[in-house]
């Protein structure tokens, strides 16, 4: 009997040892799981490069002045960076400079950016994750308080339509000379505006980046910019000025201001006289121009006066 | 007879002299026609011993122990018999097999056992698909077994990667606009989701019913098309096996088992069954080889279900019965930029069920509690053509079902079966897509609570020959709940924001009458007349969702009123002779308050640069739909049957009236997925080496755009099913869907898969 106490109490201990480690090293083993989870799980990294040449840290810069940032961001160990988000903040105002969808383990972007008329903005740089994980750095730029409004030139242009024998279409910003499309060939790389009238695809009278979707029987033939090697990319955004607005336009500061940057398009469709976009070219030129004249037809043209950095 | 008779009698005085040996002599008879079968496989299931009946459809087993014996007789076409033979020592026993026919056959219909309608009696028309018939005809899916049903068309332009199966019936082309119940109760989810067919695992199906027309009057809300039930088997043998593999094109592969046991004596106890199945393949590419681009890749299929049932039967038809039941798929859309599984649907279910059942020969009473809940993830991965920006966005919906159905019937008198029930139902949806290549979230929720009362009387006039069948329902609906908002608006998203909103509660009331009468001149002959009547509510989608769809960018419409519709029909079922069963039907339907899609005059720039229409569902005038439909079944030989269907539909916008902005006027355009005539037929013939089942159809050119100048071209598909069973259990079978490799375009230029072989080993014990 004595035996069997004893026995029994041997098992009931080996029971409760056995009992013991394995929830203590089931405790172990989740706390080394859920550590090693959440290193692999840490969400991206982002830093900015700090090369010569770059911005990466407070600085001061005039208004209008152009400086080049590059972002550089890393996943966290398990799931693809997907939005890469550049921010402005000024005076309160919050706007997204660039918002774009990616899916790489590992992301460089660089960027021209340029200061605007504001004392002080703030630039934010974000890389988001698949889970929602992210990582941000930022800066300020300070405008100078010794910087002046760079001046702008005017140009009083007329460009035909892709069927007009007697006026170019492709413009050239920086001569201001536009050209027809076999001369547009030539000097392609100079070219940032061109203009179509394109009825059955709802785009009607339509000024357009080189680098613009277009249908394929607008511009016909080799010299058609389809098969041009350095198409410009121009954007464009339609702003709300008034003529009085335009009109009154000394400096580039309207010119800064009234660009949006993420809503801009490569092309401005169905204008009408009145309409002023401002728009910024491959060559980081900001502008503004607005439609004195336009006929509508393939033969047409239209008449705009545009406002352009110098 | 006097065959039959002679060939009886010299079978006894053969029991009685050969009293030396133990032997089981037996007879095969048709049980309607009193023919006898020549040809008829008999199995001694105890040592595997088979034959088969001779010319004078007599089989005979010699030499046999003292014991209890199991004999299976089956011929193609009859039910497969099952008979006990106790054998003594030296004696022979004779016994004899009233085999009966499996026809598609007026009289011996049972619909939907939840509402009590005895086939034979019901005005109207009705379609089963036994059990037998599916395995017969070259189905992949339970939907393919539909193709025999006149005024029904079943549609998979991708196959089984298809993410739903759509069926139209009487020329109505929504999903939603089709009721499917699973047993007796809703299996379609509140919101009209069309996933149903994936999730069905063909080897439980036991028979699929289909009413075709408007039963709002039994059924309630989406009942306007028809009805489709589909009833799974129930345990009743101690223990049953069936497992199956197979492989096919595309290096389709896959199984099934299920297993059913019932355990119990004198129709008491208790039965079970547990089924699971699998099947993946890595599909095919749907883009045409001439337009195809590096992300166009093959569209995927990986899915898997698995149910169980418990039950306990009190007596006979009077169970008790839980049921659960979980589904899995997957499927790829052909599509890949950046993830590894690129752009899918993924859909999880869970399906419960707890019923009562009890039916006496006065009285019914049928008591069913369901809880369906469905985790549907849709992952979406593109890129602008025009601006190049990039889109990869996760939409997770949860949709939920509940309810309990009740109805009771009892005999009143001798000519009066009345019934009356009660359902009440409860449904949610939340919705959200996250963008993970922006910081956009939308949200879209929405519930809606269904309660439905209704009363139906069958008067049996004349011995039975003159049937009326009046009933009447009442419904109420409830939207509520209703949401849809924007949270952290980028270019993505910023187009919709304006639409954003909290919708307020909607109630909808619905009386939905029917009246029927069915003349039955002879078990051969009877004509049938009905009016009837169906309604819709809106879904929460179209009442509160606003994006894009391939039509235009939609805008949420919460002041939609439910579709209506009314439909009056005449139905013969003749039998001239045994072996020609002719069941035509003409009905005429009038549809009001119907939602279509229309064009507000706007337009608007999404997400970039494409400009897209902006439209909206609304409910426009009228809707006219004239049918007629014909079945022929040709019992040509014992074991040969020919069956062919004509469908003829022309479902017509009769007026369009919305107001003064609309932009098109579509009085006068047909509605679009609805072929005008459509016909089928197949060709079996079974017998002791292969059993043979060929198909064709014929689907004539549908409309693909509402103003009717896009169509798809008619078209002819056949298909073939090959099928021998070993030892009577183990079953080879070779299908071949679309045998002549016709590869279709659909309305989205896509390709369809081509011709599809699939070789099936089965099992079953």
């Amino acid at each position: 009997m004595k035996s069997l106490i004893k026995n029994h109490i041997y098992r009931y201990a080996g029971l409760r040892i056995t009992f013991q480690t394995v929830f203590v090293s089931f405790i172990v083993f989740l706390l080394m799981f859920y550590s090693c989870k959440r290193s692999e799980t840490s969400g991206p990294s982002i830093y900015l490069t700090t090369d010569s040449g770059y911005v990466f840290k407070d600085t001061v810069l005039g208004s209008g002045d152009a400086f080049k940032v590059q972002l550089n961001a890393d996943f966290g160990g398990d799931v693809n960076i997907t939005n890469v988000i550049i921010r402005n903040e000024h005076d309160g105002i919050v706007t997204n400079y660039f918002d774009t969808g990616v899916n790489n383990s590992s992301i460089k972007i660089s960027k021209l950016l340029t200061k605007s008329v504001y004392d002080k903005e703030v630039w934010t740089f974000i890389a988001i994750d698949k889970n929602g994980g992210n990582a941000s750095v930022s800066f300020t730029v300070t405008k100078d308080p010794s910087s002046v409004y760079g001046n702008i030139r005017h140009l009083n242009t007329t460009m035909g339509a892709q069927s007009s024998t007697l006026i170019g279409s492709f413009m050239s910003l920086n001569t201001g000379v536009t050209y027809f499309q076999d001369s547009a060939f030539v000097h392609q790389d100079s070219i940032e505006m061109l203009y179509y009238y394109d009825a059955g695809n709802g785009e009607a009278n339509t000024i357009a980046s080189p680098n613009a979707n277009m249908g394929t029987t607008i511009y016909t033939g080799t010299s058609g910019p389809l098969n041009w090697t350095l198409r410009n990319e121009t954007r464009y955004y339609k702003t709300t000025l008034t003529l009085a607005d335009f009109n009154a336009c000394d400096n580039d500061s309207l010119l800064l201001v009234s660009y949006s940057e993420i809503n801009a398009k490569r092309k401005a469709k169905n204008l009408v006289v009145g309409d002023i976009y401002s728009f910024k070219t491959a060559h980081n030129k900001y502008g503004l121009f607005y439609i004195q004249d336009v006929i509508g037809l393939e033969t047409g043209s239209v008449n705009a006066i545009i406002l352009i950095q110098q | 007879m006097i065959q039959k008779s002679i060939l009886t009698l010299l079978l006894f005085f053969a029991a009685c002299f050969a009293y030396s040996q133990s032997n089981i002599n037996g007879i095969v008879i048709d049980d309607q026609s009193g023919n006898l079968m020549p040809g008829t496989s008999v199995v001694l299931l105890e040592n595997k011993f088979t034959t088969s009946t001779n010319a004078d459809g007599v089989f005979v087993f010699k030499n046999l122990p003292e014991g209890k014996y199991h004999i299976c007789l089956s011929y193609v076409g009859y039910k497969t018999d099952t008979m006990v033979v106790s054998l003594g020592r030296k004696f022979d026993r004779y016994v004899e097999s009233r085999m009966q026919a499996i026809v598609v056959d007026i009289s011996t219909v049972t619909i939907s056992a939840s509402r009590s309608m005895k086939g034979d009696k019901v005005p109207a028309s009705i379609d089963v698909v036994t059990k037998q018939r599916i395995q017969q005809l070259p189905a992949i899916t339970v939907d393919d077994a539909l193709l025999l049903i006149p005024g029904l068309n079943a549609s998979r332009s991708y196959g089984i990667f298809n993410k739903t199966g759509d069926i139209s019936i009487r020329g109505l082309n929504r999903n939603i606009q089709t009721l499917i119940l699973l047993d007796g109760i809703p299996y379609s989810l509140f919101d009209g989701s069309a996933n149903i067919w994936n999730k069905v695992n063909m080897d439980e199906v036991d028979n699929v019913e289909v009413l075709k027309g408007a039963n709002s009057s039994l059924y309630g809300a989406n009942a306007m098309a028809g009805v489709i039930n589909i009833n799974t088997q129930k345990p009743q043998k101690p223990l049953e096996i069936k497992a199956r593999v197979f492989y096919g094109t595309y290096n389709t592969q896959g199984g099934a088992v299920n297993f059913r046991g019932f355990q119990g004596k004198n129709n008491k106890g208790f039965y079970w069954a547990a089924n699971g199945f699998y099947r993946k393949s890595p599909g095919y590419n749907m883009m045409p080889d001439s337009i195809r681009a590096s992300t166009d890749v093959k569209a995927y299929v990986m899915e898997y279900t698995a149910g169980m049932k418990a039950g306990y039967q009190f007596a006979k038809d009077n169970t008790l019965e839980g049921v659960y039941q979980f589904s899995y798929d997957k499927r790829g859309s052909g599509s890949k930029y950046y993830e590894s599984d690129g752009s899918f649907n993924q859909y999880q279910s869970h399906f419960a069920r707890l019923s009562y059942n009890r039916i006496t020969k006065k009285s019914e009473i049928h008591v069913n509690g369901f809880f369906k809940k469905d985790y549907d993830l849709k992952q979406n991965e593109s890129v602008k053509k025009q601006s190049g920006l990039y889109t990869f966005v996760d939409s997770y919906t949860e949709t939920q079902d509940a309810g309990l159905w009740f109805s009771f019937s009892t005999r009143i008198g001798s000519h009066n079966y009345l019934t009356a029930g009660a359902d009440f139902k409860t449904g949610a949806t939340f919705s959200d897509d996250i963008y993970h290549t922006s910081i956009d979230t939308i949200k879209n929720d929405g519930k809606m609570n269904f309660a439905g009362a209704f009363v139906q009387d069958q008067l049996s006039l004349l011995h039975d020959k003159l049937i009326i069948l009046g009933s009447l329902r009442y419904d109420w609906v409830r939207f509520y709940g209703g949401v849809f908002q924007i949270y952290s608006p980028t270019l993505a998203t910023a187009y919709m924001a304006n639409y954003a909103n909290d919708f307020t509660e909607k109630n909808w009331f619905a009386l939905s009458p029917k009246l029927g009468a069915k003349y039955i001149f002879n078990p051969n002959y009877n004509i049938y007349a009905l009016y009837s009547s169906g309604f819709r509510p809106s879904n929460v989608s179209d009442m509160s969702r606003t994006g894009d769809v391939s039509k235009g960018f939609k805008l949420a419409n919460p002041d939609l009123k439910p579709e209506r519709i009314q439909t009056f029909e005449v139905g013969a079922g003749l039998r001239p002779w045994k072996w020609l069963l002719f069941q035509p039907c003409v009905y005429y339907s009038i549809g009001s308050d119907f939602q279509y899609f229309v064009a507000t005059g706007d337009s608007v720039y999404t997400s970039g640069s494409t400009m897209k229409p902006v439209i909206k569902r609304q409910n426009v005038g009228r809707v006219d739909i004239l049918g007629f439909e014909s079945k022929f079944v040709f019992n040509i030989h014992k074991n040969i049957s020919l069956t062919a269907c004509y469908t003829y539909t022309s479902s017509k916008i009769g007026s369009f009236v919305v107001d003064s902005n609309t932009t098109k006027d579509l009085t006068g355009k047909y509605l679009i997925d609805v072929p005008k005539n459509v016909f089928a037929a197949a060709f079996m013939w079974e017998n002791r080496y292969v059993n043979v089942c060929l198909t064709g159809k014929f689907n004539d050119k549908e409309w693909i755009d509402d103003e009717n100048t896009l169509y798809l071209d008619s078209y002819f598909n056949f298909d073939a099913k090959l099928q021998h069973t070993f030892y009577n259990k183990i079953g080879c079978a070779l299908t071949v869907q679309n045998i002549f490799n016709k590869r279709l375009l659909d309305s989205k230029g896509l390709l369809s898969p081509g011709r599809i072989i699939m070789f099936e080993l089965s099992f079953q014990w």
